[in-house]
């Protein structure tokens, strides 16, 4: 599979990936997999697609996407160096622009841009939950948790681990349901 | 429901309201850490739910802003986020408390599943019930997504700008670069028309 997949290509390229993951770390999918499968052959299309599916389910953030990657490739030292690629390079800028946000707080300029990004902003985390939607749900039990759940989240103070297990429990007992 | 009372004259965090509360690194490092550890199918939810409901760090309308900045910026959102806060509170320490704390459990989770990849991928009960709460996370992102909206206190421009914003990028497919390069020149010139 993959000779070339040292430490240090991986850190290359994935720190090349995160420095584009504009929007978040789902935005560079398809860019992750042109270079990971399709220039590097380092993995194929469809472990490409499991090491994604485990990600997005493991806690955390989905760049954790990178770190899952690096491990199947390089085994620890992979793991380490993808990331460090991951979150020290975007940290660093994130933390040059807090430092220029802080400095500049109350500048017309700084509160127009805060302001004007907040209605984007809601407007993408809301559509991330339809895609989000869309990749998981296949049946009318998948529509019928993300629904419930919206609306619990929505309506009442219940910690979200709640509904989240309990559909969880529901589609294993239904799996077992059906096998047997 | 949470009008946010005139500045106090302290400068450094700027918008602070009397309710909120400023952590310290070690609060910084256990708020972040839950949020890690908890975040089923991506962090973003879980994070305005401890930083605006659980430890009162901002405001829900402050959280909006910030998520903006986050999304505007290069790499993860909310190790973004979790970085700007951390640096405002308590600079560098502050910074590197939340980025540790946040990526601390979900870094030993995937180092185990990197481990374990083989033996789960074929457990058809494992991934049934991945794929449940997988659909419930999807909720989770939709009813705060809604709460968000609701809490922001939009005007009416802002609120079509905003859903412009969800069916572009929810059902047209545009990738989330062009949304922003789209319609946050539009709204932050709006902003800055109506900012004093």
């Amino acid at each position: 599979m993959s000779e070339a997949a040292t430490p240090a290509r991986i850190f290359v390229d994935m720190t090349m990936l995160s420095l584009l993951a504009i929007g978040g770390a789902n935005a560079v999918v398809p860019e992750m997999h042109r270079v990971f499968v399709q220039n590097e052959h380092w993995l194929t299309s469809a472990e490409f697609a499991q090491l994604f599916a485990i990600a997005q389910i493991a806690p955390g953030p989905n760049i954790t996407v990178f770190s899952l990657i690096g491990w199947r490739l390089a085994g620890f030292a992979g793991f380490f160096a993808a990331s460090l690629a991951a979150i020290v390079p975007t940290c660093l800028v994130a933390a040059g622009v807090g430092l220029v946000m802080r400095r500049h707080a109350d500048a017309r300029w700084m509160r127009a841009l805060r302001a004007g990004l907040a209605p984007v902003a809601i407007g993408l985390f809301l559509a991330s939950g339809v895609v989000m939607a869309r990749a998981a749900d296949h049946d009318l039990q998948g529509y019928c948790a993300t629904l419930a759940t919206a609306a619990l989240v929505l309506r009442t103070k219940l910690n979200p681990l709640a509904p989240l297990c309990a559909f969880a429990a529901l589609a294993l007992a239904r799996s077992y349901f059906l096998l047997s | 429901m949470d009008a946010t009372p005139d500045r106090m004259d302290a400068p450094a965090p700027t918008h602070t309201d009397a309710r909120q509360t400023t952590p310290g690194p070690a609060a910084l490092f256990s708020g972040w850490a839950k949020v890690g550890a908890l975040g089923f199918g991506g962090v973003a939810a879980w994070a305005h739910r401890m930083v605006v409901e659980e430890r009162r760090w901002l405001s829900d309308r402050e959280y909006a802003e910030l998520l903006g900045i986050g999304q505007a910026l290069p790499g993860p959102n909310t190790p973004n986020i979790c970085v700007i806060l951390g640096l405002r509170y308590c600079g560098w320490r502050g910074a590197a408390a939340s980025v540790a704390g946040l990526m601390a459990a979900p870094l030993l989770t995937i180092a185990l599943l990197g481990y374990a990849y083989d033996r789960f991928a074929g457990l058809g009960a494992f991934q049934a019930a991945i794929a449940g709460a997988a659909s419930a996370a999807a909720g989770l992102s939709l009813g705060v997504g809604g709460k968000m909206a609701l809490r922001a206190k939009f005007n009416g421009m802002q609120l079509v700008l905003c859903g412009a914003v969800f069916v572009a990028a929810a059902f047209l497919g545009w990738p989330l670069y062009v949304c922003i390069a789209v319609f946050a020149p539009v709204t932050i010139a709006l902003a800055w028309r109506d900012a004093r």
